[in-house]
């Protein structure tokens, strides 16, 4: 219900609105007032922890996977989620 | 239409919201009812990958998927979002005994998914998809939490990256590069 909400609120234009209030709505189970936090907050900063030596060698570039929305995220999670737990007790045994 | 599932140009929010759909899934599955999460630290992972200081001397666009997956990887964990460690009655007492464990675990597998099916461009060549998923066994698992369970980016950032590139390419032969050396 949460990520068919969110990727419904992600194709509006209110996105942002949206999101929050969706977010705050969900309080039972993950806390994400994530926006509230405004984003230029922290991008305007220099963070310590920033690496200081950029890598210098690359011959390839390329991207991370894509997916379609956000229910495909949610179901990549859910089978990680499966295939750990399977793992962990495989090793148990 | 179809997106990348991080680094969407300087759209922190979607990152942001990638991430907090795959947290809210992937402890959904393992079967947590209640979370808690420090939404400022969350946020704070999101910008990084939104930061103009990417960790490549030609800037993101030309970096590799493994080091965009070791820049996720290395933030969320020195960030910790997540508060509450998993229960030792899902993971076991080796994994739960380590501090921080979950956010390892969490930025593990989600810079796994996110490598799977990652698209490498080199020059004069097809691109090359990551077909396979990495798989590791349960002992270098354990071992790799314990390892990176304090990592910060401007210390491990580039061994993340080289070790994300190994273990891929020992799952997907044909897009290393020669082994000659």
């Amino acid at each position: 219900m949460l990520i068919q909400q969110i990727t419904k609120a992600v194709d509006t234009e209110q996105r942002t609105t949206n999101i929050r209030t969706l977010m705050r709505q969900e309080n039972n189970r993950l806390i994400l007032e994530v926006l509230k936090v405004a984003s230029h907050d922290v991008l305007g900063q220099r963070n310590p922890l920033t690496v200081e030596s950029p890598c210098r060698f690359s011959n390839a570039q390329g991207n991370l996977r894509e997916v379609k929305d956000y229910t495909d995220i949610a179901s990549t999670a859910e089978n990680s989620a499966t295939t750990f737990l399977a793992g962990l007790q495989t090793a148990s045994t | 239409m179809s997106f990348n599932i991080l680094y969407n140009g300087e759209d922190v929010n979607s990152n942001l919201v990638s991430i907090a759909v795959y947290v809210d899934s992937f402890f959904k599955r393992l079967g947590i009812k209640e979370l808690q999460i420090d939404p400022q630290r969350l946020t704070s992972v999101a910008a990084a990958l939104a930061r103009p200081d990417f960790p490549h001397v030609d800037g993101l666009e030309k970096a590799s998927p493994f080091k965009k997956a070791a820049n996720f990887f290395v933030w969320f964990v020195a960030e910790r979002p997540i508060i509450d460690p998993i229960p030792q009655s899902i993971i076991g007492d080796k994994l739960n005994s380590i501090a921080n464990h979950q956010n390892v675990i969490l930025a593990y597998q989600m810079s796994v998914d996110c490598l799977h099916k990652a698209k490498i461009y080199r020059r004069n060549e097809d691109p090359i998809v990551l077909e396979n998923k990495i798989k590791v066994s349960n002992h270098f698992f354990c071992d790799f939490v314990e390892a990176f369970s304090t990592a910060m980016p401007n210390y491990h950032f580039k061994i993340v990256s080289l070790l994300f590139e190994q273990l891929a390419y020992k799952d997907n032969r044909k897009a290393s590069y020669p082994e000659v050396i």
